[in-house]
């Protein structure tokens, strides 16, 4: 759907029990803009990512990817085809190189011809992975199996990138790296939504922020503004 | 979908042929050289189980009972089950989930069928035995049924897998599907009009009729059976793309820890990984329990908060330990019915015993949480399970004793039955404290062996507990009923003092865990 937004949350809402993972949530996504969520642990950071990214069931509200319903098969195929998932700990076959990961995910999102394999190739390269491009996951290091998740992610074309906590395990060179990726995502029309504790590395990336506490919506507004009154808040510290 | 099996057949090259009639050839050398082994033992273990009267009675029972298992299986995995990457890189991708379930409930369907023939085959042999015999159109008829039977079953498990409404139906059938199995065996032993209505109330009594007597009618009730697993399937097959991500990935979850688990052969932490599926937020009791004053009842306190927050699990000990007294008060003189009942007791008692386990789950927590050793702690929890199993055996005690129903030396019975209680709670601690996993002392003798007895070694060591329980509880009221009060101070001082021994064990400091 050419004309429909990357990403179009409304009163999105998930109980766990009587404990509220996350309340009414509203949250549209243009495409090329970056928007991050901030708040302590437990706040429903990953809730939120992970209900919009069809992982869990929403109690109330809808989501739509690129106009299509992550939770309603047969149209949730279509919202598949436009997500691209970093979750917060890389999902991978023990049996499975990384190349043959990457192989696999560009095979199932019919994206295999056309220069894929230029394109694993360059991208293996970019991450740092080319000499780790045969060994199995259980033979890298946690940041290395963290890039072999981002990779998953970018080697077939999205409308909207979605990141749980992309910056855990990673050595700042590659935090730098990570922030130049995204930045080539957006300029190339990919919306990106991410949860992160790291402000320093969203300074670099995101152009508007949500704080979320307790599940519900804190704070909303452009980056700089809402980092600003966290600051404040005291619930980052000053220069961070 | 096709292209990506065919790269996964190209990035997992398989086997050539020799290597794939390998299990082939496995199976054939094992059945040749130890099928006539076990069709003997089977024959003769099962002659007298398998009588075609014992058929009709208890097969419409048995059947309905592990259908609903089959069914509920569907509650903590399924037919389709998928991996955890799977989940990310296969379900996350825009491919067809009907497609990508097909060839998993395909699998699971024909492996229902296939494993549920096995055991009709095995029921066969016992029926066999003895000298009858069974017309081979029957014969296939009764292995055809128990296959259709198993095909069923995993249709509704996949029906529960994929459905939030067939789940919960079917968890509140548990209850009253087992309340109609023992109705079943009851009205196909109460005579011939019984065994009918029993053998045509359902799948389950017409998957049985071909290994019974009944005239004529079997192959009608085989083409029900036929028409009913056919419309299961059709249906299961039609929505088997509808399961939610989240429904896979939990499920995706819990294989992963019960198959580590059962690698470490740790058979409460594969346990936990399943229910774990179906396991909602903890439980807040609604009635607040005021907290002790004194730290001597802190353990008590915190197992009657425990009790309380899962009241169905109180009922369910409490119904267990009155309904196996009632057995063995009404069934005195036969041990087998006695020793059921204690064994229902026993599971009354390990209803109530998570809080005990969840120390041997964690050992740390009680030690850095509270001040008392470990042995005192694990002993300590036995005695809110062991109250409420009391009250249940008082309970039931009382009913009979005011209904008339006591038997034959009914005050030494029942008194023996109360005596006994202690003990069966204890027995149930001492295997809930082992934490459901080999010790390495287990393990050790059975790498060692070379007598081919490590099997039993270690079931030995699974059933040693429930075992002692059922001796402590059967043996004392079965010789009371059929030898009257002569030997009861004995046996009251012995179950008296049995619990003093079992405590001391559960109590041992050097091997808490």
């Amino acid at each position: 759907m050419p004309d429909a937004l990357p990403l179009q949350v409304e009163r999105l809402g998930r109980r766990y029990g009587r404990l509220v993972g996350l309340d009414r949530l509203d949250l549209e996504l243009r495409a090329g803009e970056c928007v991050a969520l901030i708040g302590a642990n437990g706040s429903g950071k990953s809730t939120a990512v992970r209900t919009i990214a069809g992982l869990l069931e929403p109690s109330e509200g809808t989501v739509r990817i690129d106009g299509h319903d992550p939770h309603a098969e047969p149209d949730a195929e279509l919202a598949r085809a436009a997500l691209a998932l970093v979750p917060d700990a890389p999902l991978l076959y023990d049996d499975l190189t990384v190349r043959q990961h990457l192989e696999l995910v560009a095979l199932a999102h019919g994206v295999a011809g056309d220069g894929a394999e230029d394109r694993i190739t360059a991208l293996l390269d970019r991450l740092g992975l080319t000499a780790r491009a045969d060994f199995l996951p259980a033979e890298l290091s946690r940041g290395m199996r963290q890039k072999t998740g981002l990779a998953c992610a970018l080697v077939r074309p999205a409308r909207l990138l979605v990141l749980d906590e992309p910056v855990v395990g990673l050595d700042p060179p590659s935090q730098a790296l990570l922030a130049e990726l995204l930045l080539e995502a957006k300029r190339a029309g990919t919306a990106v939504l991410l949860t992160t504790h790291q402000m320093r590395f969203a300074d670099g990336v995101a152009d508007r922020a949500l704080m979320l506490d307790e599940g519900k919506v804190l704070d909303r507004g452009a980056w700089r503004d809402v980092r600003l009154r966290a600051e404040r808040r005291g619930w980052v510290p000053e220069g961070e | 979908m096709g292209a990506i099996r065919t790269w996964w057949r190209g990035a997992h090259p398989s086997p050539g042929l020799l290597k794939r009639l390998e299990p082939v050839y496995y199976v054939l050398i094992t059945l040749g050289i130890g099928g006539p082994f076990v069709y003997g033992t089977a024959s003769a273990a099962l002659a007298d189980v398998a009588t075609p009267r014992a058929i009709a009675v208890w097969g419409p029972s048995v059947a309905l009972v592990a259908l609903l298992g089959v069914v509920r299986w569907g509650a903590v995995q399924g037919p389709v089950v998928f991996s955890v990457p799977d989940v990310a890189q296969l379900l996350g991708a825009p491919l067809r989930r009907a497609e990508l379930a097909l060839g998993r409930l395909l699998r699971g369907i024909a492996l229902g069928a296939a494993g549920a023939a096995v055991l009709a085959g095995i029921v066969l042999i016992g029926r066999l035995s003895d000298g009858r015999s069974i017309a081979v159109a029957r014969a296939v008829g009764f292995v055809a049924a128990i296959a259709l039977l198993g095909i069923l079953g995993v249709a509704g498990a996949s029906l529960v897998q994929g459905s939030r409404r067939w789940d919960r139906v079917t968890r509140l059938a548990v209850w009253p599907v087992l309340a109609a199995g023992v109705g079943l065996v009851v009205l196909a032993g109460s005579g011939t009009a019984g065994e009918h209505v029993a053998l045509w109330c359902g799948p389950w009594g017409w998957a049985i009729q071909p290994a019974t007597r009944i005239a004529g009618a079997w192959p009608v009730a085989l083409a029900l059976l036929a028409a009913l697993a056919a419309a299961a399937m059709a249906l299961a097959l039609r929505r088997r793309g509808v399961s939610s991500t989240e429904r896979h990935m939990v499920r995706a979850d819990a294989r992963g820890g019960a198959v580590a688990a059962l690698y470490s052969m740790n058979a409460r932490y594969a346990r936990r990984s399943l229910t774990s599926v179906n396991a909602g937020p903890a439980a807040i009791p609604r009635a607040r329990l005021r907290a002790p004053r004194s730290e001597r009842w802190a353990i008590a306190w915190r197992d009657a908060v425990a009790a309380l927050a899962v009241p169905q699990r109180l009922g369910e000990a409490l119904a267990l330990a009155a309904g196996g007294t009632l057995v063995t008060l009404l069934n005195a003189r036969h041990p087998v019915a006695v020793g059921l009942g204690a064994l229902a007791v026993y599971a009354g008692a390990a209803r109530l015993l998570e809080p005990l386990r969840a120390e041997t789950d964690k050992p740390g927590r009680a030690r850095v949480l509270l001040i008392a050793p470990m042995g005192r702690v694990l002993g300590e929890h036995a005695l809110v399970p062991a109250v409420v199993v009391l009250a249940g055996v008082l309970a039931s005690v009382a009913g009979c004793a005011i209904a008339g129903a006591l038997p034959a030396h009914g005050g030494a019975v029942a008194l023996l039955a109360v005596l006994a209680t202690p003990s069966i709670v204890l027995c149930a601690a001492l295997s809930s404290r082992r934490g459901g996993r080999l010790p390495e002392s287990v393990l050790s003798v059975t790498y060692v062996d070379t007598t081919g007895s490590s099997m039993l070694i270690v079931l030995l060591w699974i059933v040693a507990f429930p075992v002692l329980a059922i001796a402590l509880g059967a043996i004392p009221v079965t010789v009371a009923a059929h030898h009257g009060t002569s030997a009861l101070p004995t046996l009251a001082i012995v179950l008296a003092c049995a619990p003093f021994a079992l405590l001391a064990g559960l109590r041992w400091e050097r091997f808490a865990p």
